[in-house]
């Protein structure tokens, strides 16, 4: 897939239309997924589809520069730190692990009654943490699978 | 070889389209099923968490250990997968 194809249309549509819809798309089912169905998983494959998208129609080499295989492992990591440091931040507070309401964010309690808003932002963390490993899981052996064959100095090693 | 090889499959289909005749209905509010913590997370999610999609609720808030599990899951496979990738690339 190192080759590009050599078609201003698609490149158009891929660049300008489809892959800022797809990722927008999976932004919105992210945010939107405590009211409708969507949440985590969902959003992190819409994601990644967007992403693989641009690669496989664009070329690997002219998206490197952000979704570098380096930066990827970073955002899955960082995923699972997210959902686990949630966890643990309401165990710091005196709470049980992943008891979102213990988390004190008393400046949040304004919409709804109690901790409530407190329990939805921590929902909307671990989702997030929950999106951002499965983008970058799926991601990377996207790239993986996708990367040119050794001979071609794309290495990137580390 | 074959033949029994049939035979094992028309077995197997056998039992469970037995078994699946006391199975209850799809949707039956009396059913095991919808009758031991489902109706407490539908009738609590609002004043427990109060997110309006109970899917989610239940998913990362009453089940949450579950959804962990799941992510750890998602992201050791993924590891597990380039890891071998990567020997590959590199052994060739």
């Amino acid at each position: 897939m190192s080759e590009r194809h050599e078609s201003a249309l698609l490149h158009f549509m891929v660049r300008a239309v489809m892959t800022p819809a797809i990722m927008l798309y999976g932004l919105y089912v992210l945010v939107h997924g405590e009211l409708s169905p969507g949440g985590g998983f969902q959003a992190g494959a819409i994601l990644a589809a967007g992403l693989i998208l641009s690669w496989l129609t664009l070329g690997r080499k002219s998206e490197s520069s952000i979704f570098s295989r380096r930066t990827l492992i970073v955002v899955t990591v960082l995923g699972m730190v997210l959902y686990t440091g949630t966890g643990i931040l309401a165990m710091l507070f005196g709470g049980d692990y992943l008891d979102y309401g213990a988390i004190p964010l008393e400046w949040l309690d304004y919409a709804l009654p109690g901790e409530l808003t407190r329990r939805q932002m921590g929902v909307f963390g671990i989702e997030i943490g929950v999106a951002l490993a499965v983008f970058g899981t799926l991601s990377l052996a996207a790239d993986y699978l996708t990367a040119p064959r050794s001979g071609d100095e794309e290495g990137e090693e580390q | 070889m074959r033949l029994f090889a049939l035979a094992l499959a028309l077995g197997t289909a056998t039992l469970f389209i037995a078994a699946s005749v006391d199975l209850p209905d799809r949707g039956d509010p009396d059913a095991p099923a919808s009758n031991y913590v489902a109706p407490y997370y539908v009738e609590h999610v609002e004043e427990d968490i109060g997110v309006e999609n109970v899917v989610s609720a239940v998913l990362a808030d009453y089940r949450s250990y579950d959804t962990l599990g799941e992510t750890v899951v998602i992201f050791t496979a993924g590891l597990a997968v380039l890891l071998a990738l990567a020997r590959r690339e590199r052994h060739e």
